[in-house]
């Protein structure tokens, strides 16, 4: 009898070996004899099938279901989004504590699919990524509750879940107040399930309010899972995130304040006034933004003046993903310039193949009216 | 045999509502356009490009053109950060009013998908508050571009970083809308020759502009705070129109926080509606008003507006009239029910003539979708116009008149509504007005009172008038006339 598909059941032994979890083995052992015994008496039961995708905006298009104890279920879950999701089923009322503790594997986390080592874990599928699917076979608990099914990719715990009723009567509380599911689906209206009518392929932008920029951001998603977000009052790159890109959600329901919210780890955050800044007597480095192309590829061109200079910027991600190349214009330039950026723990910045040291490197005029900087994640 | 009897009867009956309900045929029809999959069809402006294919932009970002013959939408531009306002430039190029900025979107080069966006103007300032929207352009002759900036909501907050001077006079301490940070509730000009002009202030939520054919500008609000029932402007230069918060902006201000001056003081400084749409009579949130101009199928109503409506299935039809040199009027329902969805939000005429009318909802009472009004040369019998008479109204309508005597047949009242920062007004001073005497000249019915009073809206209620030829009730059957200045 197959309990997992060939995948978790890899992961399960590992765990099992590594870390010591007799117990939900001894579980699911019990389960698959109980269940054994329990085909053979009710060979005429139902297998419960589940088919599960994800909603835009961090959601399964199902947030609850209801199945019988010990009845064999089926779920095939495909990750219709473009981000990564995995799903877990857990004990019941533990969600909180392994969403905390998925978080907390940090940087071993993708290698872990997220799933921490915690009996509280009873069933898991590892990250898929988009468009994958996969299939969960198991036998139900005997023991009726509300199971609670999770995507623990960080970011995604706190509202990407649902909740699997197991019980002998097949009645399920009014959605409008369970708070087995989250907030957001506590209503019996359809969710639209695009957010688009095109496919989100990198690189895509969005002009949005975001926390922490000036409210005229311009944000980016890059084809290696980097993300950018560059502000068009002050006229410069201010976030890089790794990851996901962001959840646009709230911001998107209109009638209330609300932002883009970022999925990633923002590791760069520029501090500086201006990152090009003309060196001379008289100069008032005021920017002013003109706007942008998009430009081979379906990269922005960024533009802005800089007094009466103008300055083009084009943000690539390169090395598949390691680094952010910065590639400047700047049209008529008579003096010198500084490069300016925010030295930032992890994170090097490279000009002409030297790493650089300091906050800023003074250029001559004929260098700085094209060139490029390197934005380095040290891994 | 008795009940044979009923049977007929009854036949006879229905047969002759059959024939009452033929010669009612509506002179327009409502269909739907079909959009495409994945869009969240929250529409946030319309326009027509010069080959006849209508542009329309959507709340998440979207640009996209529809090609009415084919039927086959292509996306144009994205990535637009709530984009409320579209004026086609020429077949590459359109002006688009999104949250942060004026944007020339264009295609350069020749692919049908936009490359390059510039800033036309992006000199306004941003909170980050949800409430933030931006409408217009709308052109005047000479080729000035005017847009219209919402006040901040009290139902939200201000970012940590803001664009533009912060200066938190602009807010009430008791709430409602803010202005913070220049230019909030105002009208912007921007002149051919790139000056930028604060043009006009004390403006809430005003989602919707116009530009008649002798370059008058006219702008909608919505009922709220220091608005007691949604209005339409005849918008000048200099003008302030009643919400206190957006006059820390004008040049030279230096008395300090508006919402500390009285009462009496902003009610002296403000220009009263041109019209008011009366609250749950006529219009609850009002739109964009388009003008209708050179169209075949609505030669009766020449130079008069039709103005969309989100809360209600329903489109409203503007009749201005002059009078004393201040331009005042009527507005009466143009389409109600019958097929409409609500959430009226953005209208166009089609080269054809006919109305297209976009629906959004956006968290707020509405629909999604675009609607296509087509008008057939069937004319609908309604009000054509109305003029103040010195004690009285003379309405003129669409086709002669059969009915002899209306003695019983309209109702009038009056009334007038507070200006006050409370959120909306009831209708206060309410009075019938007794109609002395009804004179019907053919299509035209004169009617006479007592007397006529500055600063109320009279209201007019028709009921079933039928006209001499095709015995058709009358279309609409309530108008409200806003009177500012007597004849």
């Amino acid at each position: 009898m197959i309990l997992l598909d060939k995948r978790p059941l890899k992961i399960f032994f590992q765990n099992v070996l590594k870390i010591n979890e007799w117990k939900v083995f001894f579980l699911i052992l019990c389960a698959c004899c109980i269940n054994t015994s329990f085909l053979f008496s009710q060979s005429n039961e139902n297998k419960a099938t589940i088919e599960l995708s994800v909603l835009p905006g961090l959601q399964f298009d199902k947030v609850r279901f209801h199945v019988k104890p010990k009845q064999k279920v089926k779920i095939s879950f495909t990750n219709t989004d473009d981000m990564d999701h995995n799903l877990l089923i857990l004990l019941p009322g533990s969600r909180e504590r392994v969403v905390a503790k998925a978080n907390r594997l940090g940087s071993d986390g993708h290698n872990k699919n997220y799933n921490p080592a915690t009996e509280d874990v009873l069933w898991a599928l590892p990250i898929l990524q988009g468009k994958e699917s996969k299939i969960l076979e198991f036998v139900a608990p005997d023991k009726e509750g509300i199971y609670p099914y999770v995507c623990t990719v960080p970011g995604h715990g706190t509202i990407m879940y649902g909740a699997m009723y197991v019980s002998n009567q097949a009645s399920m509380p009014d959605i409008t107040i369970d708070g087995n599911i989250p907030e957001s689906r506590r209503t019996v209206e359809k969710t639209a399930t695009v957010a688009h009518p095109f496919s989100l392929k990198p690189p895509y932008y969005y002009r949005t309010y975001i926390e922490g920029v000036s409210p005229a951001a311009i944000i980016m998603h890059l084809p290696h899972r980097l993300s950018y977000c560059w502000d068009a009052s002050s006229c410069k790159l201010v976030l890089v995130w790794e990851g996901d890109f962001v959840d646009n959600t709230d911001i998107w329901k209109g009638h209330k304040d609300a932002r883009s919210k970022i999925l990633g780890n923002v590791f760069y955050n520029e501090k500086v006034q201006v990152p090009i800044e003309i060196i001379g007597n008289n100069v008032k480095n005021k920017v002013a933004f003109k706007g942008y192309k998009i430009v081979k590829g379906g990269y922005l061109e960024l533009h802005y003046t800089l007094d009466d200079v103008d300055i083009y910027e084009t943000i690539k991600d390169v090395e598949h993903g390691q680094a952010l190349l910065r590639e400047f214009r700047i049209l008529g330039l008579e003096q010198n310039v500084y490069f300016n950026y925010t030295a930032t723990p992890k994170v090097e910045y490279f000009y002409k193949g030297k790493k650089l040291v300091g906050n800023k490197i003074e250029m001559k005029a004929e260098d700085a009216q094209s060139f490029s900087v390197l934005l380095k994640l040290e891994k | 045999m008795r009940y044979l009897y009923l049977i007929v009867v009854f036949l006879f009956v229905s047969c002759k509502n059959d024939v009452e309900n033929l010669s009612y045929l509506s002179p327009y029809t409502i269909e739907d356009v079909e959009m495409p999959d994945g869009l969240t069809a929250e529409v946030g402006a319309l326009d027509f490009m010069p080959d006849g294919k209508l542009v329309a932009s959507f709340m998440r970002g979207e640009i996209m053109i529809y090609n009415p013959e084919s039927k086959e939408w292509k996306l144009f531009a994205r990535g637009l950060h709530e984009p409320l306002g579209i004026l086609v430039e020429d077949s590459t190029s359109v002006l688009v009013m999104q949250l942060p900025e004026l944007t020339r979107v264009k295609d350069t080069d020749g692919d049908g998908t936009a490359d390059y966006f510039e800033t036309v103007y992006d000199g306004y300032g941003l909170t980050g508050n949800y409430h933030e929207f931006t409408y217009g352009p709308v052109r005047d002759s000479k080729g000035n571009l005017y847009i219209a900036l919402n006040a901040s909501s009290s139902g939200g907050g201000i970012s940590k970083i803001v664009r533009g001077k912060l200066n938190m006079d602009g807010k009430s301490k008791r709430g409602g809308m803010f202005s913070v940070v220049p230019y909030r509730g105002w009208v912007i000009q921007l002149t051919k020759q790139g000056q930028v002009i604060p043009y006009a202030s004390g403006f809430r939520s005003p989602n919707g502009l116009l530009i008649d054919s002798k370059d008058r500008l006219y702008v909608t609000d919505n009922q709220g705070d220091w608005v007691a029932s949604s209005p339409l402007y005849y918008v000048e230069k200099g003008g302030f129109y009643g919400q206190p918060a957006s006059l820390i902006w004008t040049e030279g201000w230096n008395q300090g926080n508006p919402f500390e001056l009285s009462v009496d003081v902003l009610d002296s400084l403000r220009k009263k509606p041109m019209i008011i749409f009366p609250h749950n009579v006529i219009a609850n949130s009002p739109t964009q008003p388009v003008l209708i101009k050179n169209n075949d199928y609505l030669k009766d109503f020449e130079g008069q507006f039709i103005v969309g409506e989100m809360n209600q299935e329903r489109l409203v039809r503007v009749i201005p009239e002059e009078v004393n040199g201040i331009i005042q009027g009527a507005v009466t329902p143009f389409i109600d029910g019958e097929g409409l969805r609500k959430g009226n939000n953005r209208l166009a005429f089609g080269p054809d003539g006919s109305l297209w009318v976009g629906q959004s909802d956006h968290g707020w009472l509405g629909d999604r979708g675009i609607q296509k009004i087509s008008f057939s040369k069937r004319r609908m019998f309604d009000v054509k116009d109305v003029s103040l008479l010195s004690k009285g109204f003379k309405l003129t309508f669409t086709e002669k008149i059969r009915n002899v005597n209306l003695d019983s047949l309209v109702q009038v009242k009056r009334y007038r509504y507070h200006y006050h920062e409370k959120y909306g007004s009831e209708q206060i001073d309410l009075h019938k007005v007794k109609v002395q005497d009804i004179l019907i000249k053919g299509n035209e019915v004169f009617l006479d009172f007592e007397s006529m009073q500055k600063g109320f809206v009279y209201e007019i209620q028709l009921d079933s008038l039928f006209s001499k030829n095709k015995r058709d009730s009358l279309h609409n059957k309530i108008i409200t006339y806003t009177v500012n200045e007597l004849r």
